[in-house]
């Protein structure tokens, strides 16, 4: 290899002129880099400046006319301390946001009894129990469960879950009439009809438990995961000791590991409920078009009953959301601003469990190394 | 030697019976929990197996050909995907080209670029902090916040319907020439603006809601210098037939004196017997309608009461005084009707609710999915390439650009098509911009209408018609078709790259 000899000055007038370019490339593409990610602080500081002026504007105290000419008011007070949601019933006008959030929160219940048990157990089935080719085969099943569109969970809802809740073949029950007496046909035999799933409750063709499972179904791999991840983070030398200790497979998961992985649990907890209340499409087909009713003409025992019934139709605050805009609210009307009031109150839920979920995670993960 | 003494056997005290049966306790609850565990799984798994055998058996019968080649339509068997997989196909595509260069470009910064000055670390974590609390996020409230983005932008071009700027957009004049012919000529003049106008005859109508864009049979183009002669021509008639019109009017008054006053119903007599004895041969009703509003306009009569008695008009609209005196100025031929056409790459601020909204809505969506994927996969890279790289004495970037990146491309690749499946399914988004999302044709241009997969899956399932059901069950079928060939490519990529580092 030959040296070709360059006089010192041009190399380090070379070396110079290189070193500017290069550093402005560096920084130009850092810069690039910044913008890229400041988009995502403007994703955020979008939703949140979004929701809040057409809060604000919501709450006007000058009101909005509909289309009848008539004008209503809501107060903060009203919407957040009320307790009757009918935006549309005629004159009298209710716009108290808790009837929404109970729905909300019942189907996300529902789903939460169904998806939690059933899901940490399976986890510690896959962590502790499971054979590798057992693993491998049932990871990716769980993957393909995640991968499923909601829309799919909701047209499973409706014409598989509903219909078993509603017909359930195998318990009937006689029809009453008014007086509460059975009716005979004319053979003089009691008419029967098939009571719902638990033979004293006979469930509307909308009803909670039947969104409420779908949507547990769709947290079950979301739960899985995030557990089966806790599970195994546990340290070896946990399991080993408990192991040592005589501990069976039952008592080392029960008593060492799950406590020990209790943290990434709750973060797997937290996580699907944001994820159940947040579910728009599933919610949107089965759960029905009308808000649970907390008010009514009874006493307080019927409006808990009501409250808390599964069998009838609730209006979640997704639900709500989808109902305005593929219904015909003007751009401006009152459904219009109540759709951004109810997706404010939504987005503050899911990202006080969201950053609740995350906070859990990192502070109160024992560290073993 | 003395003869081994017998091993005795170890006294069976109470604590050993004890010890033994809580032994045994512990080993049936392990037996037990093991069972229970394993139980637990097996339902998890029969979930999806259900799951897929009823929407399989729902669905099978509607699987043929039509499905994929016909549009949207009213009727169950007429009913088709290929309108909704397109839009699929064109919203997806516009999130990945848009949802790639950000995401991995802020996943590099998080993952390379980590700052030592004190504040600049808290907003390097307040970065981090926000991607994962982004995550949580439901998507709904990512297409409310892409409805106001993109679709509307915040209002500031203007409102959704009328837009200031648009590229690709030309619009034309539609003249309705004496023996049928209808002409179209460039518009002369600006139509920033403007709205657009209604056309009194129903012939000129049905060349107005077909744009130019789908071929209407029966236009003759002319340029703007040919227009001119045919114009005045269409003028001296109309000029003619309105004073014919007032000739008859004034014949049917005893006195003779002009201007008489009309009641409607002698509008009406008059119309009628114009029309028995006219040229203008559109649809008998429209055309009723106008004269009856033209004999009111050159006699003086209010529009607003006249037409208030017409059924006929009310249903025509709401502002049927300036509908009237439209459809006056048409017949009489002082206004063209105005007609757009739009290239393919019509573009006009604000976007409205066509595809470029839509799919940089489900970025939005799917952002901090490729985001925390693509961070996954740097983190995983040996920090000896990068270090190797850096003592040889390459750049940050260079490091970044020539050894990280490519080490870290498959596990990039599989999070960016985790993301483009999630896409795919969603239709919450797609709700808050489209509505019902009954679209009948696939779009033509970026700013035009769209239907997604996910959300006539949607439609289909709460139509009352329970034929539509079995439709809706095997369009879930095409989706998860699609959406397993794209997990199966993950998977596949992501064996190819363990095998390729192994």
């Amino acid at each position: 290899m030959t040296t070709i000899a360059i006089p010192s000055q041009a190399v380090s007038t070379l070396r110079r002129r290189s070193t500017t370019l290069r550093t402005w490339r560096e920084r130009l593409i850092v810069a690039i880099l910044i913008c890229c990610a400041l988009i995502t602080v403007g994703i955020t500081l979008g939703i949140v400046g979004i929701l809040l002026t057409e809060t604000i504007r919501y709450f006007d105290p000058a009101g909005h006319v509909n289309g009848q000419g008539e004008i209503s008011v809501v107060t903060p007070s009203e919407f957040f301390l009320g307790l009757q949601w009918n935006p549309q019933l005629g004159k009298e006008k209710h716009f108290g946001v808790w009837p929404l959030v109970v729905g909300t929160f019942k189907v996300a219940l529902v789903a939460m009894c169904f998806a939690l048990p059933l899901g940490l157990i399976a986890a510690i089935w896959l962590s502790e129990f499971a054979r590798p080719r057992a693993r491998a085969i049932i990871k990716p099943v769980l993957e393909v469960l995640a991968g499923v569109p909601t829309v799919v969970f909701g047209f499973f809802a409706i014409t598989f879950i509903t219909p078993i809740l509603l017909r359930w073949e195998w318990l009937r029950v006689p029809v009453l009439d008014a007086g509460g007496n059975p009716v005979y046909n004319d053979a003089g035999q009691a008419i029967t009809e098939p009571s719902g799933l638990l033979g004293w409750m006979k469930f509307d063709t909308f009803n909670s438990m039947g969104a409420g499972i779908a949507v547990g179904i769709m947290c079950l791999p979301i739960v899985i995961s995030l557990s089966e991840d806790a599970l195994r983070a546990v340290p070896r030398a946990l399991r080993e000791g408990a192991y040592g200790l005589g501990a069976s497979k039952f008592e080392a998961s029960v008593k060492v590991i799950v406590p020990a992985a209790l943290s990434g649990i709750s973060a797997a907890f937290l996580l699907a409920i944001a994820r159940a209340v947040g579910e728009t499409m599933i919610v949107a087909l089965a759960a029905g078009a009308s808000a649970v009713k907390m008010v009514g003409q009874g006493g307080a025992v019927e409006n808990i009953k009501s409250t808390l019934a599964l069998n009838e139709p609730v209006l979640p605050m997704t639900g709500f959301i989808v109902k305005v805009y593929t219904g015909d609210a003007a751009h401006g009307s009152i459904e219009y601003y109540s759709a951004y009031a109810v997706a404010a109150t939504l987005f503050v839920i899911t990202l006080a469990l969201t950053i609740l979920g995350n906070m859990v995670q990192r502070r109160f993960r024992e560290k073993y190394d | 030697m003395p003869p081994r003494p017998e091993p005795t056997e170890p006294k069976q005290t109470p604590q050993d019976t004890r010890q033994r049966r809580s032994n045994a306790k512990r080993m049936r609850a392990n037996r037990l929990f093991q069972y229970l565990c394993l139980v637990a799984t097996a339902m998890a798994v029969l979930m999806l197996i259900v799951l897929l055998a009823s929407v399989l058996t729902q669905g099978v019968g509607g699987l043929n050909l039509g499905l994929l080649t016909q549009g949207n339509s009213s009727e169950a068997d007429m009913a088709g995907v290929s309108v909704s997989l397109i839009g699929t196909i064109m919203i997806v595509a516009i999130c990945a080209i848009a949802a790639i260069p950000l995401g991995v470009g802020t996943a590099i910064l998080i993952e390379e670029y980590k700052p030592r000055n004190t504040a600049l670390l808290k907003c390097h974590s307040i970065i981090e902090t926000n991607i994962r609390n982004l995550a949580g996020v439901p998507s709904i409230v990512y297409g409310i916040l892409g409805a106001s983005a993109f679709a509307m932008m915040f209002g500031v071009f203007g409102p959704m319907g009328e837009s200031r700027l648009s590229i690709g957009q030309s619009w034309y004049d539609l003249y309705q020439g004496e023996d049928k012919t209808v002409y179209y000529a460039p518009r002369q003049g600006s139509l920033v603006g403007d709205p657009d106008i209604v056309p009194a005859s129903p012939q000129l109508s049905l060349y107005t809601t077909k744009t130019l864009n789908q071929k209407v049979e029966g236009l003759t183009w002319v340029s703007a210098q040919q227009i001119e002669p045919i114009r005045e021509s269409i003028l001296k008639e109309l000029d003619a037939y309105e004073n014919k019109l007032r000739d008859e009017i004034k014949n049917q008054r005893p006195d003779r004196r002009s201007p008489p006053e009309i009641t409607p119903d002698e509008a009406v007599q008059i119309a009628d017997a114009a029309i028995a004895a006219g040229t203008w041969q559109s649809d008998p009703k429209t055309f009723r309608t106008e004269l009856i509003s033209t004999i009111a306009s050159i006699n003086g009569l209010g529009f607003r009461e006249l037409i208030a008695q017409q059924n006929a008009a009310v249903a025509l609209g709401v502002d049927a005084e300036y509908r009237a005196r439209v459809h006056q100025t048409i017949m009489i031929g002082k206004e063209p009707v105005r007609v757009d056409q739009k290239t393919w790459y019509h573009i006009a601020l604000p976007f409205g609710r066509g595809v470029l909204a839509g799919g940089l809505t489900l970025m939005l969506v799917v952002l901090p999915i490729v985001i925390v994927a693509s961070q996954e996969a740097i983190r995983a890279v040996p920090a000896s390439y990068r270090q190797g790289a850096l003592a040889l004495g390459a750049t940050k970037w260079q490091s970044v650009s020539k050894t990280t990146l490519p080490a870290a491309i498959p596990g990039i690749c599989t999070g960016v098509i985790l993301a483009i499946s999630r896409a795919m399914g969603e239709a919450a988004p797609i709700l808050v911009l489209g509505g019902t999302g009954y679209v009948t044709s696939a779009p033509q241009n970026l700013m035009d209408r769209f239907a997604a997969l996910p959300m006539t899956i949607y439609y289909w399932s709460g139509l009352p018609d329970l034929a539509f059901q079995e439709v809706a069950a095997a369009g879930i079928i095409i989706l998860l078709i699609v959406l397993l060939s794209f997990n199966a490519l993950a998977i596949y990529i992501r064996q190819r790259a363990a095998r390729h580092q192994a």
